[in-house]
């Protein structure tokens, strides 16, 4: 046996108390303890630079600043109505679009990933759609559709079509060739073959398609919103910019980033575990 | 006695690597299977005995052939001809996402087994007599890989297809399993009337021996039918009687005699 070199249980006992005192025992406390306290840092660090280095507050809002702003939009006050109604048009379109990119994503993506032709006739413009920057796509659709519900949904839904397109191509690309020659053998019409048999091989792919392609979608709808938009969250964050008054935008930004978490956690992460499990089996 | 499938002529070969020159599997092979027969296909591993299947299924088409002819007619004129098939794999390729019932009714669909309405009872016919009635809601995890492979037997079978293709379907299981599901085999073959036309296909002499009515000895690639035979024995046949030990050991004589190959 090794076991003697290691120290015994009574000489590791005194160093426990002291780590005992400082994160709670609990793991799920002790867990959020760990993430918030960078969270904690960033603000006191905040806190103190806005304070004491850089006394700007219109262009450098303290935390308290910005907390009160943050009350004031979740109130529902705003310079141009109602908070939740520009929340809600941003949010609807961006629903719009990401389901309709999902939807039509996945399909191309599995006829892509079965098909080398169709995959390389469309990988070109899949490239272009993910590789020139979203500013560029919002001006370019402004220019076709004008200023329009069309113009952030079509272009939302072109972008992020892209990413699905690929991450579903890739899933098909995985599925096994044994299992295909099976719904070969059995003459598995296309539909069946779709639902039945390629979207639960690929599920944890759709899932991971699901949340890369929510995420995106969040930051360009907010930009198409700037850009040309009448309502929506992203004209409330152009309107604060122009106005160079930035606890609201910082306000803004930091409900934005925990809706994203949020939407990430209730729904993403239990969704694949729920996969994971069921196909490990 | 009717012929049900006869490939005509066959060739077939793979392109080769690296600039090597194609590999030959089939060079004008010709094979008849009689209606009703339970022919076994024996032969070493790589000499394309899968693939001979999948050229009958018509999921591989081959280099050329004069004729794949499936009850007279061509399976490449006529594909509807392969649904009179149904295809057991060397492993048992279910969804894991569906039960095992939900797994024969996926084939079911998929040969458009009609009417509808016999399904339900179809699928407790033949779940029952591979002995997994009670398992038919679990999911493939749940159960053993020789039940798993039951079920894939039942998802080919409830179709009742006039024809069966079975991949070495037991070359997977441990032997005392493999001996319960020939047996298993053997019983569902035997009671129905109008005997299906079974192509099995293995590498186990021993396995051919217990179960053929008519054995095809194939030689390594570019395979040709080296040797062939009809087995006039009843079943059930026990595997350590003198005729089928016999039969065995003919087998082997003619593996190494015309095969070349040495045991
Ligand atoms: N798609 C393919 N491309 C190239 N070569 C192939 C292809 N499919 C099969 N082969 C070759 O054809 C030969 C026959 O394959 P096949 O799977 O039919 O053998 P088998 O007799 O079933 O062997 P086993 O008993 O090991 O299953 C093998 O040598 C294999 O390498
Ligand atoms: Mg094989």
């Amino acid at each position: 046996m090794s076991t003697s070199a290691v120290p015994t249980d009574a000489a590791a006992q005194p160093a426990r108390p002291a780590r005992r005192a400082l994160l709670p025992q609990n793991p799920r406390a002790r867990n959020l303890t760990l993430n918030a306290l960078p969270v904690l840092g960033l603000v006191a660090v905040w806190w103190f630079v806005t304070a004491f280095v850089l006394v700007q507050p219109r262009l450098y809002p303290t935390p308290l600043a910005v907390a009160g702003e943050l009350v004031r939009i979740l109130s529902g006050d705003g310079p141009l109505g109602s908070t939740y109604v520009h929340a809600a048009a941003t949010f609807s379109r961006l629903l719009v679009a990401w389901s309709g990119a999902f939807v039509i994503g996945t399909v191309l993506g599995v006829i892509g990933g079965r098909n080398r032709w169709f995959f390389d006739f469309c990988a070109n413009p899949v490239w272009i759609a993910m590789a020139v920057p979203s500013v560029v796509w919002v001006y370019i659709f402004l220019v076709l559709f004008g200023i329009d519900n069309l113009v952030p949904i079509t272009a939302l839904l072109v972008l992020l079509t892209a990413p699905v397109f690929l991450g579903t191509a890739e899933g098909v690309r995985a599925v096994s060739p044994d299992m295909i020659e099976m719904c070969d053998s059995y003459k598995i019409g296309p539909i069946r073959r779709l639902f039945h048999f390629y979207l639960p091989s690929i599920a944890p792919y759709l899932v991971a398609n699901a949340r890369v392609s929510f995420a995106l979608g969040i930051r360009i709808v907010i930009i198409a919103e700037v850009i040309g938009l009448p309502n929506g969250v992203g004209l409330l964050v152009g309107y604060w910019s122009d106005s160079l008054y930035m606890a609201p935008l910082v306000a803004w930004g930091i409900i934005l980033m925990l809706v994203g978490v949020a939407v990430d956690h209730l729904v993403f992460v239990p969704l694949q575990r729920r996969i994971r499990q069921e196909t490990v089996g | 006695m009717t012929v049900k499938v006869s490939l005509r002529d066959l060739h077939l070969a793979f392109p080769g690597r690296d600039g090597a020159g194609d590999k030959v599997i089939y060079e004008n092979l010709n094979l008849d299977i009689d209606e009703g027969s339970f022919t076994v296909l024996l032969g070493p591993s790589g000499c394309g005995k899968s693939t001979l299947l999948n050229i009958t299924n018509g999921l591989l088409k081959p280099t050329s052939a004069s004729g794949i002819i499936v009850d007279g007619n061509d399976l490449r004129d006529q594909p509807e001809m392969s649904r009179k098939m149904a295809y057991v794999f060397q492993g048992a390729r279910l969804l894991r996402w569906k039960t095992l019932a939900q797994n024969a009714e996926f084939g079911l669909a998929g040969l458009n087994v009609q009417p509808k309405e016999k399904w339900q009872g179809l699928m407790e016919k033949y779940f029952s007599a591979v002995g997994l009635k009670d398992y038919m809601n679990h999911y493939p995890h749940q159960v053993s890989g020789g039940m798993q492979q039951r079920a894939s037997i039942v998802r080919a079978w409830v179709n009742e297809p006039e024809i069966l293709l079975m991949d070495e379907p037991f070359s997977h299981l441990d032997e005392i399993t493999a001996a319960t599901m020939r047996r298993i085999l053997i019983d569902l073959w035997r009671q129905d009337e109008t005997r299906r036309t079974i192509i099995f296909v293995t590498h186990d002499i021993a396995e051919a021996a217990q179960m053929a009515s008519d054995i095809v000895m194939l030689t390594p690639a570019p395979s040709s039918i080296c040797y062939r035979r009809k087995v006039d024995m009843p079943w059930p046949r026990a595997m350590e009687s003198d005729e089928v030990i016999d039969l065995e050991k003919e087998l082997r004589r003619a593996f190494s005699e015309k095969a070349g190959i040495r045991f």
